[in-house]
């Protein structure tokens, strides 16, 4: 088991400031770096959507006051993918979102660390992790709700959730809570599971054939991962 | 070590020590010289005395846990390792010493032998010095011995079955127990027998700097049932303690076991134990588990399902008060398909205490239609506290249904304020809102052990708000 590493100082890599009061749609098709930092300002929001990863992805974010950052990464890949992400929640009533929707295959050995660090009151925190595991592919999420003592009133929650449907397909989960203070809602939920035979059937006496109705069920398991996307960056990411 | 923090224990309502004279006591201290010693004292047979050397050549090189809970106050050389209370074994209760039995008396076990509990197995320091078992289980076959006894009387079964579960390299306090072991309890039944009445053993610590390293062997065989019961209760001392257990059980097809511990530690002892259990087919593991009392507790009662249809159960309840760190949870492994697991996990944690729950889900890749169910809930009582959540799943089949959920709140004002206008005050409200919350692990303890569970939610609770 991997274990968290603590914040990551980057010495070259990607910078994205949002500056205060200010909204951004980033979209990146093709990260040509593999660190980015990002610092959303107080008042400020920013939606960061990913398509693509390069073997190795660091995110490093900072969150102001009452600023919000959503991050959404939703990709394919046959190839063996790490993604970090740490997150830390700064500013009083910060608000961030990190979306994941994978779908691996072949060998594909994925790896998503995701960290929350509520650092300031009021903070909101949300991860959605969607894992669809094809063929030989293995997963494994590991996952840190971290609430320090001064972040009272935060509204953290994680959920992972793997769809397994390669004969040889695997998945780890490692959702943690550090939770410091008791003013507080944090709460996590996992599951790992494979399409179920009576969705499948129910489908398939509607007409659809089997792998139709296998492709609308793993649809339908990403799409909380997608949810909030517009129809056009829907389109540019391909779901 | 903070002198402070034992302070705390003052109120503990088990906190007195009798004055108690061992008449055989190792000195402290821990070697191959003493390991030899202790074997000898009991008369063992070879076998026991090489795997104790080989156990303790596996402690000396093994180095500790990495994660979990500062362990670092532990002096091994500081602890001893053996001690006799009393020279001849009492068969029956007017055997028993009177200042053993005072001990007792405080702690309630003659009441319980009034309720027709079964055998009443106490242990008394390192050894039991009282044992009774209904004459009807004698007769069906039933063994319920302390474990030096058992491998005095029973060696065969002993010697098959000791440290299959739990390898002796499995963990450095593991290895520790194999090398010093003493006491707890030996149960055989035989097949097909349902040992209606729990069987229950109360344990108590009650030297100073003295570690107790009981060993417990359960094996059920095809088609029987037993309900083991054992609670714990240790007076306070200044010295730091170390209470380093072993609790095999193996469930033979088709039988069911269940073990059902009560803990109440005083704040000074390190409780680290290793409880495994080994399910075969279609046969059924129950872990219940509550967690008192203690310094630092890191308990992870564990089912390894290795035969089709088996089935795990565990509850786990751990209460943190000042000082202390709770880092309990279970283990499900399953090794075969059609098994399932069921965990259910209760923390509370008040006055700066800290609670983790540390738990693994293992699904083996050849393992088909594989069902797990983890829940654990945390409370906390107050701004000062901690609550974790560490679990890990590892699924490496696909034909597999595996949900987990964790949640962490506290007490809610609503109910508080609720509770208070009806005229309770608010520790009561406080204290009602946590049985409340603990209820489903309450529910299934046996009636004594319930009342018991709610005492001591009283006692931690006081001072506990406002």
């Amino acid at each position: 088991m991997t274990a968290a590493s603590p914040a990551r100082q980057f010495s070259s890599g990607a910078k994205i400031l949002i500056p205060p009061r200010t909204r951004q749609e980033v979209f990146l098709a093709k990260p040509t770096n593999n660190q980015y930092t990002v610092e959303v300002e107080p008042g400020a929001s920013l939606l960061l959507v990913l398509s693509s990863l390069p073997s190795v992805f660091n995110l490093q974010a900072s969150v102001a006051q009452d600023s919000s950052l959503t991050v959404v990464v939703a990709f394919k890949t046959k190839a063996a993918t790490k993604f970090f992400s740490y997150i830390r929640l700064v500013g009083r009533g910060a608000k961030v979102k990190e979306q994941t929707a994978l779908v691996a295959s072949q060998g594909a050995e994925i790896y998503v660390e995701n960290v929350f660090e509520h650092l300031a009151p009021q903070t909101f925190g949300r991860v959605v992790s969607r894992r669809v595991q094809a063929d030989n592919s293995a997963g494994e999420f590991w996952g840190l709700l971290k609430v320090s003592p001064q972040a009272t009133g935060t509204d953290t929650y994680l959920s992972d959730k793997a769809l397994l449907i390669g004969d040889k397909a695997r998945a780890t989960s490692v959702p943690k809570l550090e939770i410091l203070t008791d003013e507080v809602k944090a709460s996590h939920g996992t599951a790992v599971g494979k399409l179920s035979p009576e969705e499948l059937f129910y489908l398939q006496s509607r007409g659809l054939d089997r792998l139709a109705a296998e492709k609308l069920l793993t649809t339908a398991f990403l799409e909380p991962a997608l949810a909030g996307l517009s129809p056009r960056l829907r389109g540019l990411i391909g779901y | 070590m903070a002198k402070s923090d034992l302070k705390i224990g003052s109120r503990y309502e088990y906190g007195f020590h009798d004055k108690l004279r061992p008449v055989y006591a190792i000195p402290p201290g821990l070697s191959a010289r003493v390991v030899e010693e202790i074997s000898a004292v009991k008369n063992e047979p070879g076998w026991m005395r090489q795997l104790r050397l080989k156990a303790l050549e596996l402690f000396k090189t093994a180095a500790l846990p990495t994660w979990g809970a500062d362990l670092g106050g532990i002096n091994f050389d500081g602890i001893c390792y053996y001690l006799k209370p009393s020279a001849r074994r009492a068969e029956t209760w007017d055997d028993v010493p009177a200042r053993i039995k005072n001990t007792f008396t405080k702690l309630g076990i003659p009441q319980a032998e009034a309720k027709l509990l079964a055998g009443v197995g106490a242990q008394y320091d390192s050894e039991a010095v009282y044992h009774n078992l209904k004459a009807e289980w004698q007769h069906q076959g039933v063994i319920f011995l302390d474990m030096d006894e058992g491998l005095r009387r029973h060696p065969e079964i002993v010697k098959q079955y000791f440290g299959t579960v739990v390898p002796l390299k499995d963990n450095k306090f593991a290895s520790l127990n194999s090398a010093v072991w003493s006491g707890g309890s030996f149960v055989y039944v035989p097949q097909g027998v349902h040992v209606t009445i729990p069987l229950q053993a109360y344990f108590r610590l009650n030297a100073r700097n003295m570690g107790q390293f009981e060993r417990t062997l359960i094996v059920a065989e095809e088609g029987s049932f037993v309900h083991y019961v054992e609670g714990c209760t240790a007076p306070v001392y200044a010295v730091d303690s170390l209470h380093c257990a072993v609790v095999e059980i193996i469930a033979k097809p088709y039988a069911r076991v269940r073990y059902t511990t009560i803990q109440n530690w005083s704040n000074n002892v390190y409780n680290l134990v290793t409880k495994r259990a080994v399910a075969y087919e279609g046969s059924v593991v129950e872990w219940v588990d509550g967690n008192f009392g203690s310094k630092v507790t890191m308990k992870y009662p564990c089912v390894v399902m290795k035969e089709r249809g088996a089935r795990a159960d565990v509850l786990s309840l751990a209460f943190a008060g000042p000082g202390q760190h709770q880092d309990a949870g279970a283990k499900a492994i399953h090794l075969a398909s059609d098994t399932s697991s069921n965990i259910v996990s209760k923390s509370v944690s008040r006055g700066g205490g800290r609670t983790s729950y540390r738990g693994l889900i293992k699904v083996a890749p050849q393992a088909m239609n594989i069902r797990s169910k983890v829940r654990c809930d945390a409370l906390l009582l107050d701004g000062d506290s901690r609550s974790d959540t560490y679990p890990t799943m590892q699924i490496d089949s696909n034909d597999v249904s595996m949900e987990h959920e964790a949640t962490v709140s506290k007490v809610g004002e609503e109910q508080l304020f609720y509770l208070r206008s009806r005229g309770l005050t608010e520790a009561e409200a406080a204290a009602l809102i946590v049985a409340g919350f603990i209820e489903p692990v309450a529910k299934e303890l046996p009636m004594e052990f319930a009342l018991e569970l709610n005492r001591l939610i009283e006692l931690e609770m006081e001072g506990s708000v406002g």
